[in-house]
Parts: C-alpha cells; structure tokens; sequence
C-alpha cells in the first residue's frame, strides 16, 4: 500500500482506478458462477417464483436436479452427419472428452516441442526455413479451408476415427513452437557437450538431458492444450460426429427444450466446469508461470 | 580424421533431425499444404453425380467455366444478403473486441506487474474464465444476463432477448471474457523488463506515464505486436462464439464471417464445399496483404527501444 501513500499524482490514481475496475470485473466473474451453482439445485418453479435468492430451507436444495440432467444425456441419437445411432450418454460422453483431450493435446505438445527443439538445438539451414514456415503459418490466415479438410480426412479415412482426430491434431502450434524455442535456445550447449563427450546420443540428450530442463514449459503448454481440446465442441461436430464429447452434448442440449429449465441448464454447466475449475486449482501456478511470448520476428 | 568424424556427427544429427521430424512434415503436408492447394483446386471444380453408378465426384470444370464458383458466390452473396451484413460485424467485432481488448489487457498487466495488492488474485481470476468451455461461460452469462438483470434493475426485456441490444451484450461477452491470456502475456513480459532501466529513468525525473509509454510498452511491444497480427489473421475466422450462444440458427443481422462459413460448411451439400471453398480462398487473398499490411505498418510506426 506504501506506493499509495508515498505518491499522489499519477500513477496513484491509475492504480486505484485500475483496482476498482479490476475488484468489479473479479466480481462480475465470481458472482454468476455462485449464482449458476446455487440455482442448478433450484426447483423449476421456485426458481420462477425468485430467480436471485437462495433456497430458503434445505429440503429446497434439489441435488436429485443433477439426477435428471445424467438422465437427460442418457439414450442413443442420430448423428445427422453419418445417419449412425450414438450413445451419448454422460460417461461415454466423458470418455471421449477425457481421450479426445489427453490425445490430442499430448500430441499436438509433443509434435510442437520435438519441431522447437530440432530449430533450437541444430545448425542446419532447414531449421531456419522451418521456423519462417510456422512463423508464416501463424500470421497468414489460410481462411474457409474446412470443405477442404473434410473433403481430404474422408479420402484419407481419417474422418471421424481416433487415429484420423489425434493425427489430425497432431500439427505445431505457432505459439507454443515459439515457447519451446525460446525455453529450449538459452541453454547453455555446455550441457549437452558434456553428454556427447561421455557417448551419450542424441535422442537420449534430448529426453534426459534437455526436455527435464524444460518440464515446466511442457507442463503448462500440455495444460493450456487439454484446457483447449477438453472445451472444444466445434472440432467434434465436424470431423468426429460418433464421439461426442461433453462439450457437443452441451451444445446438444442447448439445441433441445431440455434447456429451457434454467437449473437444469445451469447445472450441466456446472458439471462441465468443475473438472476444469478443479485442475485449475490445483495447478495454477504452472499454469500462469511458464509461458512467454515473443515477437514475430 | 577430426573431419571425418565431425562429418559422421553431422550425418547422424541429420537423420535424428528427420525422423524427429518425420510425422510434423506429413501432417504439415497433408493438413497445411494439401488442404490449402485442395482448396485452391475446388474453387475450380465441379461435382457431378454419375446416373448410372448414383455416386458423385468433384472434376474440373472446363475453361469455358471456370469462374463459375465465383459466379455462384457473388449470386449467393446478392441473392441471400446476408455475407455483407457478416463482413460489417466481423469489422466491428475485430475493432471493439481486439482493440479494446488489448487497452484493458495492458492497464491490467501493469497493475499485476507493478506487484499492486491483490495483483496475484487478479492475475488468476483474469485467466479462469479461459480454461471454461465457451458452452458453459455463455450459457451462464447469458443466463444471468437474462434473468437476473431484469430482476434486479426491473427491465422489461433482458438485453439478450431484446433484438437491439443482442450484438451488442454478444460483443461485450468477447471482451469481458477474452483478455485473459494477454494479460498473462503482457505481464510476463513486463516483469521480465531490466529495473535498472526504469530505475535509470525515474532518477533522470521521468514521470510514471513517460515510463510506461517510453519504457515499458516499446519494451513489451513485440508481444503487442504479436496479438495486433493475430487479430488481423483472424478477422474472418472470428465467430464471436455465436454458435455457443445461438446455435445454428443465428438472425442474418448478427452473423460474424467466421459464423457464416463454419454454418454453411456443417450444413453443405458436397456441392455446396465448392462454393465455400471459393468463399475461403477470396477472403485468405484478403486477409493475407492485410495481415502482411498490419506487420509491416507496426513495425515502421510501432514505439522504438531506442
């Protein structure tokens, strides 16, 4: 607090007014998320009767609401892309949220760590025109090419399989690819020098010398992706229409008169977010720690 | 035999190189260079469906018709009315979204940076709502929007279910919702600024404004410059989560282009993928000068170091 005391024009009044804006929008997070968890255990017409307060006793806490959501979800469907009947029940729902996540985001970390690395650590002249190649990658927009990638995963028979999705996903981020080179170039080379010297090769310099030093960065940029992959609900409707995840059926359900009922509809938020809130919990700090960015240069 | 071995070194880190990179090349081939020239291909092609077998395929169409998709895309863009109206909102949504996005983003990092109180809650409130699905935040933003809003301050009308202020509550939920990795962004990169330089300059008298435009932000700038370029990149890509907020089935006056193409590709006909392959290759050869245009103006009139 010394620095608003100590000083009066200014910055001072920046920061207060900053903090001001910054407490109202900290609020205006946190409030319709207590809001959203308190009123997903409302009844239907006591939710009509008072949209804002809380239950009053508590046999007007209604957990069974998350009864009827599971039970909603539960039953098979037509996919419309493929005509195919589909479980779309909550648990097959999670665990093609939890592999479409998992896989994806371990290969599209993987596959951007393994191209940082090659750039960062070797002399040859491809390396340089692989990076202007994610650079250009990154900042041309290659807009509308959806007709083309649905028309190209189908003749490859990579549409709507497991193998096709994670191969899929299995490209270098730009963001990331610019991460890793980053972590992985200010190391010393005295370090893998000593490695070779001792007839160490390169793939076990690689995985026992260089990535434990940047396990951090892995860390958080595998986070960041599954965060990304776990609420991808657009990626599912297009290229994998039998493996809805928990995100589709969320949007799937919107599309119903299912959602009408506010709580319920609140409630499946709920059992959406709090995996996520959950993980973010428990690993903040590697997830707001680690990642730096650049310029495109 | 000092060379030879070193060329043995070579040839060895040359094959490690390559297989390392063997599966990003094929997916780069395939997912990058294959599906942009394919979609280059489908503007000028057509497709036909066989009588006797029933089965279609996409052939070219001839010289004498080779514009035809652009033909088709200009008919549909007079005929439907509603691409002008996308292109207006994606403009609008780029300008309010990004700009102002990025102006709160950089007030914020520097209260978080300047290790203000409360800075450290700040900075992991300001990135929860990125780890929520779109799906969930909309939905209960548009909840309390339209339910607790006319409740408490005796609205008639939610401004989400009133038609005039719909886009408007949609864009103000891309910027509320939108700023949480730049900040993350910008105040590591201002953390990592030298403080002997901004201590050099408030000894030489300068003011806290003078520091944050002469000092921090050139410092920070390529991270700026960065998103700035993204931003453009994504003018057409942007879909402002319409889809999570009003399904498929948006009116014509809210659609964004990103929305109108993702819509028309999940509804497609195999004969309408050409027609929005030739929506995308006009806008990429848009975009692409543009984006070109935007890097290269930051970098000639961008803040300098020195």
């Amino acid at each position: 607090m010394k620095i608003f005391k100590k000083k009066s024009k200014g910055i001072p009044v920046f920061m207060i007014v900053s903090f001001a804006v910054l407490l109202a929008y900290a609020l205006s997070l946190i409030i319709p998320l207590i809001w959203s968890g308190y009123t997903s255990l409302k009844d239907w017409i006591a939710y009509a009767e008072d949209p804002v307060g809380l239950p009053k006793k508590w046999k007007d806490w209604h957990w069974d609401n998350y009864k009827a959501i599971f039970k909603a979800f539960k039953g098979k469907k037509e996919i419309a892309a493929t005509g195919q009947f589909v479980n779309v029940g909550i648990p097959t729902m999670l665990l093609n949220s939890v592999w479409y996540a998992f896989g994806t985001s371990a290969c599209c970390t993987l596959v951007s760590l393994l191209v940082g690395y090659v750039v960062a650590r070797f002399n040859f002249k491809f390396c340089g025109w692989i990076y202007a190649i994610v650079i250009f990658q990154m900042i041309i927009p290659a807009v509308g090419t959806m007709p083309s990638e649905l028309r190209m995963a189908t003749n490859l028979h990579l549409y709507n399989t497991v193998y096709g999705m994670l191969f899929m996903k299995s490209y270098v981020s730009g963001l990331y690819f610019l991460s890793f080179y980053a972590a992985l170039k200010v190391i010393p080379k005295d370090y893998t020098e000593a490695a070779y010297l001792d007839g160490a090769g390169n793939f076990s310099v690689m995985v026992k010398i260089m990535f434990p030093m940047v396990t951090g960065v892995i860390t958080s940029v595998f986070l960041l992706n599954f965060i990304a992959f776990w609420n991808d609900y657009q990626t599912p409707i297009l290229y994998m229409p039998s493996f809805p995840t928990l995100s589709y059926g969320l949007y799937h359900c919107t599309q119903g008169s299912f959602m009408d009922n506010v709580p319920y509809r609140l409630g499946a938020c709920m059992m959406l977010a709090l995996p996520l809130l959950l993980l973010f919990l428990v690993c903040q700090k590697k997830l707001l720690g680690n990642v730096s960015l650049g310029g495109l240069k | 035999m000092k060379t030879k071995a070193m060329n043995q070194k070579k040839k060895k880190d040359l094959i490690f190189c390559l297989l390392v990179l063997l599966v990003p090349m094929v997916q780069f081939a395939i997912f990058y260079v294959g599906v942009n020239v394919n979609s280059f291909v489908m503007v000028f092609q057509k497709y036909e469906i066989n009588e006797e077998t029933l089965r279609g395929s996409y052939k070219f169409q001839g010289f004498a018709h080779l514009f035809d998709n652009f033909k088709w895309m200009f008919t549909t863009i007079r005929n439907e009315g509603l691409f002008l109206s996308a292109l207006k909102n994606s403009f609008i949504a780029f300008f309010v979204v990004t700009l102002v996005g990025i102006t709160l983003a950089l007030v914020f990092s520097l209260y978080i940076s300047k290790k203000m109180p409360g800075s450290g809650l700040f900075r992991a409130l300001l990135f929860a709502p990125s780890i929520l699905s779109a799906m969930v935040t909309v939905l209960i933003f548009r909840s309390f929007v339209e339910e607790v809003f006319p409740t408490v301050f005796h609205m008639k009308e939610g401004l989400y279910a009133n038609l005039d202020t719909r886009f408007g509550t949609i864009l103000f939920y891309n910027v509320w919702i939108g700023f949480g990795t730049q900040v993350l962004m910008y105040s590591g990169a201002m953390s990592g600024i030298d403080p002997s330089i901004t201590e050099a300059a408030k000894l030489d008298g300068a003011k806290p404004f003078r520091e944050f435009f002469s000092i921090t932000l050139p410092l920070i700038y390529p991270t700026i410059q960065t998103f700035l370029i993204t931003g453009v990149a994504n003018l057409f890509l942007n879909q402002i989560n319409l889809v999570a907020f009003e399904g498929m089935d948006t009116l014509g006056r809210f659609m964004t282009v990103g929305y109108y193409l993702f819509r028309g590709v999940e509804r497609a006909t195999k004969a309408e993928f050409l027609l929005y392959a030739t929506y995308g290759v006009s806008l990429t050869l848009i975009a692409a000068p543009l984006t070109l245009l935007t890097r290269w103006a930051l970098d000639k009139f961008g803040p300098s170091v020195e």
